[in-house]
């Protein structure tokens, strides 16, 4: 790879420069991709070549360059660079960070001054020397960078993102905040990395913060809009929807984008406060976008409201939209979606399904699909197997053959239940949902029946949620299945022993599995689950005890790397 | 030139071979079991290259097997740097457990080992005996791991602990090789009294301090302090293997060369620093180290410029970035090629409160194991006094490169094959080589 990528990038020399320049830039941005960074290093190389001043061109190889120890090969390139363009900031810039990289401090201090002569209206030399410092844990260094840009600047806010930083390095919260807040003012973009930097302030000092940022005055908007975004963070979700709310302008697109920016970064915070404030502010937002926009904004008020696990509040909202016949048909489409949904989550696959039957001309085709799987698995777990497969009767999708995988398996149709499953494979359903499939299509193969009803009575026990009965159910089946069946269906029910809360039936299973069929493909897993289940209570001599005997009789098992650590573990080898 | 001593397999690697046994076919195992009966006198190769699946547990398998007297063989740079063990139903299922991989090794496939040994940079080397380990660990519990005993744990590589009125006791000389780690020799408790003041276990650690000094009589913990850098000396120069880490390294040299100088602050031993400490200091004491500033602001939890990183000084940190090591002639300085077998020739740095090695404070006579291309410290270095040999490691855990105070110990079955800890468990088997006259 290296060999070819070294040709090509000689060959590039027999293109026009600016041509072999873009041609060498797309090319290392491809190899850098992909992870080979010295070869993308020398495609830069190649293109500036070609074109000296080309920005790409040089933080690329500056970026690769730190990894693969060509620092001193930006730093060159940077100087030619400034040689032919001595305005050319970005190369200046990688001067001096190769520089200071490369433990040449003195050189470094030099390029800066000759940076700030050339330039002397920017302050950029000054940012790239307090970032610098700050990231070499120069904190005094960084503070005097900013101070002295400030001076020169008169300009008492210039730099504030940077002098936060020094500022939260020092441990001076509140002035960090009075900066950040001047900062977010002056660039918005940087709000985002204002509440990234104040949010690990210590729990005390948290309410001066606040303060700092919400006191009237120059920037208060961005200040509140701060401290909003603070107290999601903080897990403080319902107040920072009310500081936010109280602080809104006036309807109108300033407005919006404050609703919009606190609404998505609530959403993306876990918990039912975080998920309510989200769908508070979607509803607000919703009031004064344009009419277009509000019903894609309403429909996402509802999916907050409902994971808030307020289905009142989500139907509300959705239903004059579902029931509009006027409203666009994708917005109306979605708001039947996520009622029927609702109706699923809260145990009603009736009520959806009659739902779906009633607006089916409003959905597509694969809408109506996959609202019908999502059904069908809201009647699998109320027990109603008929109406389950009754639910994707005409769904072809390989999604569907693993629900009608599951419907058979309760159905006690095993030979059907184990095609299906097999034939979704990995593609098909719920992605991690595939380890349980492949599992249960071995317990099948293990138990070779085609058919066997009570089996399937069992398993649809622990489908509605009753794991303990279905562990029980299970046992006087394996005993009749006899064969490799039998220690198969007796790990199950052990996991569901387990699951069901009951730990020493579980035990028992796991140790009948290991003693009684130590020959068999599920032994290494009940050996594995049984010295668990000894060091739980204590029994450490019994753990490693039963992990040596599993590894060194399975040795070629998929879990030996499990029980190797959990051997550490045990013996004290590893925390 | 002095009189040094080195390592030697018996009778060179070919010699060995001439009275080699009938040749059999054992084919290569993937693991203990791999379907064979063990045989007497046969060996299996524990390869130390990509090919190994768990590096570090392989070096309790080598010093299982010598411990248990079998024939084991250091095969420097050959793949890394493995191991010839016995194939023995014990190797085979410690291997198993352990998850090392091993390669079975018939005669033919020696005969060619010992050659590619002969015809390159490589020698074999006999281990003999299994080092008895100590530790130097306080008995309260630091907020803080200890590579050293973690890779050791993990090795299954058994220890001792000692602690300061064992090493006053003169309980060393039971030990071959001992570890020291995160120990501040200077008596200051690593200056942590104003950045960690109030901390309970700073409290417990000064407390159970200053009663192991009145328990053995001295007036101050610095003064207990030196007179256990004394000792420690003392170790090395009868023929003990020391290998020390991170703070142990820098404030043993300065304990050493301070012997008639306070260099401890007064929340220490209740009188300053003397302030002209730097030019009392009497660096023929030291081992390793000449010419060292003292830092003396009691508040900067720093001792002096052999540290490069100065990771406690804001103003004079200096990144990470990684080190080499040395590629020593096997043949001519095994000593040093045992030191240095690894997997990887450059490794990322981490940071301890001593991180790394000044060029400028080292004596001539230290031996560079490890350095970072163009900085002016290094990281891995060693050297002789007396019958016996110190090394010191720059760093905290190598797995943990910006080791904080109070962080989670590092679970070393998710770094099996780390280049970093190789290093520390060279050290231990170290110990356990032939010893053989210097060819050069």
């Amino acid at each position: 790879m290296h060999r070819i990528a070294s040709l090509a990038a000689g060959l590039l020399v027999l293109l026009p420069a600016g041509a072999a320049g873009q041609t060498a830039v797309m090319q290392a941005l491809d190899l850098e991709q992909q992870g080979f960074l010295g070869s993308a290093a020398g495609f830069y190389a190649a293109a500036l070549r070609a074109e000296p001043n080309n920005p790409i061109a040089l933080l690329g190889l500056e970026r690769v360059g730190q990894q693969v120890g060509w620092r001193d090969s930006a730093v060159a390139y940077a100087e030619r660079a400034i040689a032919r363009d001595s305005t050319d900031n970005t190369a200046r810039g990688v001067e001096v960070r190769g520089l200071r990289a490369l433990g040449r401090d003195s050189l470094a201090a030099a390029a800066l001054v000759r940076w700030l002569a050339s330039d002397p209206r920017s302050p950029l030399p000054y940012r790239e020397w307090a970032q610098l410092s700050l990231a070499a844990g120069r904190v005094d260094e960084a503070r005097a960078a900013v101070e002295r840009a400030r001076e020169r600047f008169r300009s008492p806010a210039l730099l504030a993102p940077e002098m936060a930083r020094v500022d939260v390095a020092t441990g001076d919260w509140m002035r960090a905040a009075a900066e950040w807040r001047a900062g977010v003012t002056a660039e918005p973009q940087v709000a985002g990395a204002a509440a990234f930097s104040l949010r690990p302030a210590p729990a005390g000092t948290r309410d001066d913060i606040l303060a700092t940022l919400t006191a009237p005055g120059a920037g208060v908007s961005d200040g509140r809009r701060l401290a909003a975004d603070l107290l999601l963070g903080w897990d403080q979700a319902a107040r920072a929807w009310a500081l936010l709310r109280s602080e809104l302008p006036p309807p109108g697109p300033l407005a919006a984008d404050a609703l919009r920016a606190f609404a998505d970064r609530a959403r993306t915070v876990a918990g039912p406060a975080a998920q309510r404030a989200a769908a508070q502010a979607y509803e607000m937002l919703a009031q004064i976008e344009p009419a277009a926009a509000a019903v894609a904004t309403r429909v996402e008020s509802a999916r907050a409201y409902a994971a808030a696990g307020d289905a009142a509040a989500a139907r509300r909202l959705l239903r004059p939209l579902a029931t509009d016949p006027e409203a666009d048909p994708a917005d109306r489409s979605a708001a039947i979606a996520v009622m029927i949904e609702l109706a699923v989550r809260a145990g009603d696959p009736g009520g959806a399904a009659q739902q779906l039957a009633t607006d089916s001309a409003a959905l597509t085709g694969s809408e109506r699909e996959a609202l019908g799987r999502r059904i069908a698995l809201g009647w699998l777990r109320r027990g109603e197997v008929d109406s389950a497969g009754a639910a994707i009767e005409d769904d072809g999708s390989l999604d569907a053959l693993e629900i009608r995988g599951w419907v058979e398996l309760c159905r006690g149709h095993l030979a059907a239940a184990r095609d299906a499953l097999a034939g979704a494979g990995a593609a098909g359903g719920e992605a991690d949902g595939a380890a349980e499939r492949a599992a249960t299509v071995a317990l099948l193969d293990a138990v070779g029946r085609d058919t066997l009803p009570a089996l399937g009575a069992a398993l649809l026990l622990a489908v509605r949620g009753d794991s303990a009965a279905s562990s029980r159910a299970l046992v006087p089946i394996a005993r009749q299945v006899g064969g490799e069946g039998e220690p198969a269906l007796l790990l199950w029910a052990a996991r569901l022993a387990a699951a069901g809360g009951d730990a020493a039936g579980a035990e028992a299973l796991w140790r009948e599995v290991a003693e009684r069929f130590p020959a068999s493909g599920v032994a290494p897993a009940a050996e594995l689950a049984l010295a668990r289940a000894l060091e739980r209570r204590g029994d450490l001599r019994g753990a490693r005890a039963r992990l040596e005997g599993m590894i060194l009789g399975h040795p070629q098992s998929a879990l030996v790397p499990e029980a190797r650590r959990e051997l550490d573990r045990v013996r004290g080898m590893v925390p | 030139m002095k009189r040094r001593v080195f390592l030697r397999a018996v009778g060179g690697a070919l010699g060995w071979l001439a009275g080699a046994r009938a040749a059999r076919a054992l084919p290569p195992v993937a693991d203990g079991r791999g379907g064979a009966a063990p045989r007497d006198g046969s060996l299996l190769l524990v390869p130390m290259d990509d090919a190994q699946t768990n590096h570090l547990k392989a070096y309790g398998i080598a010093y299982d097997a010598v411990r248990r007297g079998g024939h084991t063989e250091w095969l420097l740079n050959y793949r890394g740097g493995s191991f010839l063990v016995p194939d023995d139903g014990a190797v085979r299922r410690a291997t198993t457990l352990a998850g090392v991989a091993v390669e079975g090794v018939d005669d033919s496939q020696l005969l060619t080992i010992r050659g590619t040994i002969e015809q390159n940079n490589m020698d074999a080397v006999v281990l003999e005996r299994a080092p008895r380990v100590a530790i130097y660990a306080p008995p309260f519990a630091p907020p803080w791991d200890d590579a050293v005993t973690m890779a050791l744990q993990y090795a299954d590589i058994p220890f001792t602990r000692v602690w300061d009125p064992e090493v006053l006791g003169g309980g060393l000389t039971a030990f071959d090789w001992l570890h020291l780690h995160h120990e501040d020799f200077t008596g200051q408790d690593s200056k942590f009294y104003l950045t960690y003041a109030g901390a309970s276990w700073l409290n417990d650690m000064v407390a159970a301090d200053q009663a192991t000094a009145r328990q053995q009589r001295f007036a101050t913990v610095p003064a207990l302090k030196k007179a256990v850098a004394e000792r420690l000396r003392s170790y090395v120069e009868n023929g003990g293997f020391l290998f020390a880490m991170c703070t142990a390294t820098e404030t043993l040299e300065l304990a050493l060369a301070a012997h008639d100088v306070d260099i401890a602050a007064a929340f220490a031993d209740g009188t300053p620093m003397d302030p002209d400490a730097d030019a009392k200091l009497d660096w023929s004491r030291a081992m390793a180290c000449r010419d060292a500033h003292l830092e003396q602001n009691p508040a900067i939890p720093v001792f002096s410029d052999i540290d490069g990183h100065q990771v406690n000084n804001p103003a004079l940190r200096q990144p990470l970035g990684a080190f080499e090591l040395f590629n020593f002639s096997a043949k001519i300085d095994p000593a040093y090629t045992m030191l240095v077998q690894c997997h990887r020739q450059v490794i990322p740095d981490f940071y301890g409160v001593t991180t790394s090695f000044t060029r400028r404070t080292l004596k001539p006579a230290d031996v560079v194991l490890a350095e970072e291309p163009g900085a002016p410290w290094v990281k891995y270095i060693h050297g002789d006094l007396g019958r016996g040999t110190w090394t010191y490691l720059g760093g905290h855990d190598p797995e943990d490169p910006q080791h904080q105070i109070g962080a989670p110990p590092t679970d070393l079955s998710l770094h099996p094959t780390s280049p970093g800890y190789r290093l520390i468990l060279n050290n231990v088997l170290f110990p356990a080589a032939r010893k053989r006259e210097l060819k050069t």
